[in-house]
């Protein structure tokens, strides 16, 4: 059986698996199958490569998990601050905050804890004196490759005038 | 057999150049899939430091409001005293720092900012324009925040002062909260019935204490427990005003020099009374069209039917002048209380009017216009059904409201059927409950009462804290004569005040250099002992009590008109009464013994001083309604000198009460000896609630 003139390489190898035992070859001139070292090889490079993506993956859910720990609780310290800065006072702010307020500290578990080293009046040269105190918070930043907490503290500085 | 097909002829393979595109396309594979990994990497990276970013953008938000803090304690400090200087502030140290450079800038410019736009209004985009009061320099505010390698980022800032004043302000209505200072000169600014209202209050006489920002009580007060302020007495800054009488609106001036004609910009002429330097005038916007104004000044008469209403009356102030008629009611459904031709009535206290008893913060009860509260001045207390009550006043806070020791206010006489609940809980008056109002009623002396009302306990309502009622008025015709002659209290720079025996809640009546005319107890040992006060030449105690005897069978001591109305004196309840030493002058018992067992022996009373002298010039006789003692005819009974050393006793005998009361006088040289009262240790019943009725007053022959 003639091989219609024209036809690619391609449409010639399936034109003979059609239509007669006119020598086939497999296109792009491959003939053979791969070897058994061959796969293996190819193998456990795709298992490397899985492997690799997977501890990644992992790895990036930790960290979103982390980031999102941190922005919560920087979250909640920016709303301590504004209702310091309203007025209020520790106690006022903690049973405010939309988020439960651990009073042990550690916290524990995605866990916040506030504390607040004043408020003082402080007399800004210049300016007049100023109602300060200094928020400390504590929260749960993440665990460690055993399971254990870690606890990361952020101070801020609030400041509001004393005639309020 | 099938013959053997020959072998084909070997040929050598011709190079394959499709192998070649393989490799290519392999390769534009592992490009595309390096960028693809590339940017999946960068992402990633991008993620991790989104949490940097996030937390530096937190780091300059409080920064910021830090700084915007420090801004208005600035202006609300230094600008309010004119003391405004050139500086620089640094709050550093962590989250939050700042630096913050400020020009010394006290006078404020008016300026117009359209403000409540609203683009989608069918009436047009603009709302009304505002006239804040701008501080011409700026604040220049450099967040410090961030790390070694962001530095800080610096921003210049403008500040604006809404006035609470209606002319800069701009806005249709306002209202100031009420001041508490005593020495406050409050003034009412004219309103209309129709809505719009505009309540200031001016500046105090001493410009050092009420535009000062320490003294200044914003709203969001409420935020915070007790303190109105950060000050005691501590008026709203008002950031007056001169009046525009001529020329464009608009305002030039400092907030610690207010009413300065110089102050005033170019065009605008303003009139300032003379007599009232520091003081804005009372303006009414019912005469507010076009460029010209009428003033209403405080000082001095104001029309007789002038009416200062207001659609709400959370914050409001006024003054309190000879025969000015003020009187504010609700608007516009309910009219205004006028008590009378002399009266000031404020009706409808609400939340922000904190009628506040406790040691600190005091706020009087009365309006910041009250200077004084004269003898006269009756204090009332009305809620919302008309019943006239007194809450959550804690007893600890004495009913004198001279916790502070300087204030001066008067509870006097007031009506009958007034209820005082005592709790120990509150200090607050006002703003406990919304159906509380509160009412000064300034009354002329034809109703004076004086001290013939006291607060009884009323039966079976005598637990302690309990309620009190208001004791019927005396009988004015016979009581006033003998009671307001000579120099009696000397109202209204004293205080008189309402004192429970039994529990020993006693206050000091005060002169107006606040000392006690009377001390109550003064040296905490029992109530029952009383002298007078270090500038008072003498002190009365009076109670109201039983008397069984014949009220006219007593002499006047000091000259009283006859009859009394004995029915008010004391019922001493004591077998045993002992003047202590401490009268270097007299002491007068008036009254009778009482033989609570007619028939027996007549009672043997014996005034004896140091030296064994008896005073001979008592008569004491034994009446079937008990023995009475009459004084010798044509003067008092003056034991002058007579109880210098030793105590006196008065040796009642079993059985017996003295009925009367007992009046001392004594010298300002000696005013650490007390006249003591000893109570009874077993006391007979009495008639309901009579035995814990008691007032004082001071005395001054």
């Amino acid at each position: 059986m003639k091989t219609p003139p024209g036809m690619t390489a391609v449409s010639r190898y399936f034109h003979a698996k059609r239509c007669g035992p006119e020598t086939v070859h497999p296109p792009f001139g491959a003939s053979r199958a791969y070897s058994l070292v061959e796969v293996l090889i190819g193998g456990a490079i795709l298992a490397f490569a899985v492997a690799a993506a997977s501890m990644l993956a992992a790895a990036i859910l930790v960290n979103q998990e982390n980031d999102g720990r941190t922005l919560r609780a920087l979250n909640v310290q920016e709303q301590y601050a504004k209702l310091y800065q309203l007025g209020l006072d520790h106690g006022a702010i903690t049973n405010i905050l939309p988020e439960a307020v651990s009073t042990a500290n550690p916290p524990g578990t995605n866990g916040l804890f506030f504390s607040m080293n004043g408020p003082g009046d402080v007399n800004i040269t210049g300016a007049g004196v100023m109602n300060m105190a200094t928020n400390t918070m504590v929260f749960h930043s993440g665990s460690d490759a055993n399971g254990v907490l870690r606890y990361a503290t952020n101070a801020a500085i609030l400041a509001r005038p004393s005639i309020r | 057999m099938k013959a053997p097909v020959p072998p084909m002829p070997m040929r050598a393979p011709a190079p394959d150049r499709r192998e070649g595109g393989v490799l290519i396309f392999c390769l534009l594979v592992i490009v595309i899939g390096a960028f693809v990994l590339a940017a999946w990497t960068q992402m990633l990276a991008g993620r991790i430091h989104s949490i940097e970013a996030a937390a530096l953008t937190q780091q300059r938000r409080i920064s910021l409001a830090n700084s915007r803090s420090l801004a208005e304690q600035y202006l609300r400090e230094s600008m309010a005293l004119g003391n405004a200087t050139s500086s620089n502030a640094t709050l550093s140290s962590n989250w939050g720092r700042f630096s913050l450079s400020f020009t010394a800038t006290n006078t404020l410019t008016s300026t117009n900012q359209a403000v409540m736009l609203n683009p989608f209004s069918p009436f047009g985009a603009d709302g009304f324009v505002s006239t804040p009061l701008v501080v011409g320099n700026g604040l220049v505010v450099t967040l410090e925040a961030g790390n070694a390698t962001s530095g800080g980022v610096t921003t210049n800032r403008n500040f604006y002062l809404r006035s609470r004043s209606p002319l800069p302000g701009g806005f249709p209505l306002v209202l100031h909260t009420s001041a508490n200072a005593t020495n406050f000169t409050g003034l009412v600014v004219g309103t209309n019935s129709g809505g719009g209202s505009a309540l200031v209050f001016a500046s105090p006489p001493s410009l050092s204490l009420a535009p000062s920002a320490t003294n200044y009580v914003s709203t969001n007060t409420r935020f915070v427990s007790t303190a109105p302020g950060s000050s005691v007495n501590a008026p709203q800054l008002p950031i007056a005003l001169v009046p525009v009488t001529s020329g464009a609106s608009g305002y030039e001036g400092r907030l610690d020099d207010p009413l300065a004609r110089s102050r005033a910009i170019t065009g605008i002429s303003a009139a300032v009374s003379a007599n009232l330097p520091d003081a804005l005038p009372v303006m009414d916007t019912a005469v507010f069209t076009g460029s010209s104004l009428s003033e209403y000044r405080v000082i001095g008469p104001l029309p007789a039917n002038m009416t200062f209403s207001a659609v709400s009356l959370e914050n409001i102030s006024t003054t309190h002048g000879p025969s000015s008629m003020l009187s504010f009611g609700p608007h516009p459904t309910a009219p205004p209380q006028q008590t009378g031709p002399n009266t000031i009535t404020y009706n409808y206290f609400n939340q922000d009017f904190k009628i506040k008893y406790a040691s600190d913060n005091v706020q009087y009860w009365k309006s910041p216009g009250w200077e004084t509260i004269n003898a006269e001045n009756e204090i009332l207390i009305f809620n919302s059904n008309g019943t006239a009550s007194v809450q959550n006043i804690d007893t600890s806070q004495k009913l004198d409201f001279n916790t502070g020791g300087t204030q001066r206010a008067v509870l006097f006489v007031p009506p009958a059927g007034t209820l005082m609940v005592f709790t120990d809980t509150s200090i607050y008056f006002g703003p406990v409950s919304d159906k509380l109002e509160g009412a000064l009623v300034y009354r002329k002396s034809e109703y004076f009462q004086p001290g013939g009302v006291a607060f009884v306990a009323l039966p079976g309502l005598k637990t302690a804290g309990g309620i009190w009622e208001v004791a019927p008025p005396p009988i004015v015709t016979k009581f006033n004569p003998s009671i307001e002659s000579s120099y009696r209290c000397q109202f209204p720079d004293q205080n008189i005040s309402i004192y429970e025996l039994d529990t020993g809640q006693l206050y000091t009546i005060q002169d107006n250099s606040n000392v006690p005319l009377i001390e109550i107890d003064p040296d905490g040992a029992s109530p029952w002992k009383i002298r007078a006060g270090a500038n008072s030449d003498s002190a009365i105690l009076h109670h109201t009590g039983s008397i069984t005897g014949n009220a006219t069978n007593l002499a006047d001591p000091t000259g009283y008109a006859e009859p009394y109305n004995w029915n008010r004196w004391l019922t001493i309840l004591n077998s045993s009464t002992t003047l202590d030493p401490g009268l270097t002058t007299s002491a007068i018992l008036f009254g009778y013994i009482e033989d609570t067992a007619v028939g027996q022996e007549p009672l043997a009373l014996e005034l004896q001083n140091a030296d064994n002298e008896r005073n001979t010039g008592l008569v004491i006789e034994r009446s079937a309604n008990g023995a009475t003692i009459t004084a010798p005819a044509g003067r008092a009974w003056n034991l002058s000198a007579t109880f210098l050393d030793t105590p006196v006793t008065f040796n009642a005998g079993a059985g017996f009460n003295i009925l009367g009361g007992i009046r001392a006088n004594r010298s300002v040289t000696s005013p650490t000896n007390p006249i003591t009262l000893s109570p009874n240790t077993s006391p007979a019943p009495l008639e309901p609630f009579l035995d814990r009725v008691g007032w004082l007053e001071s005395w001054q022959q």
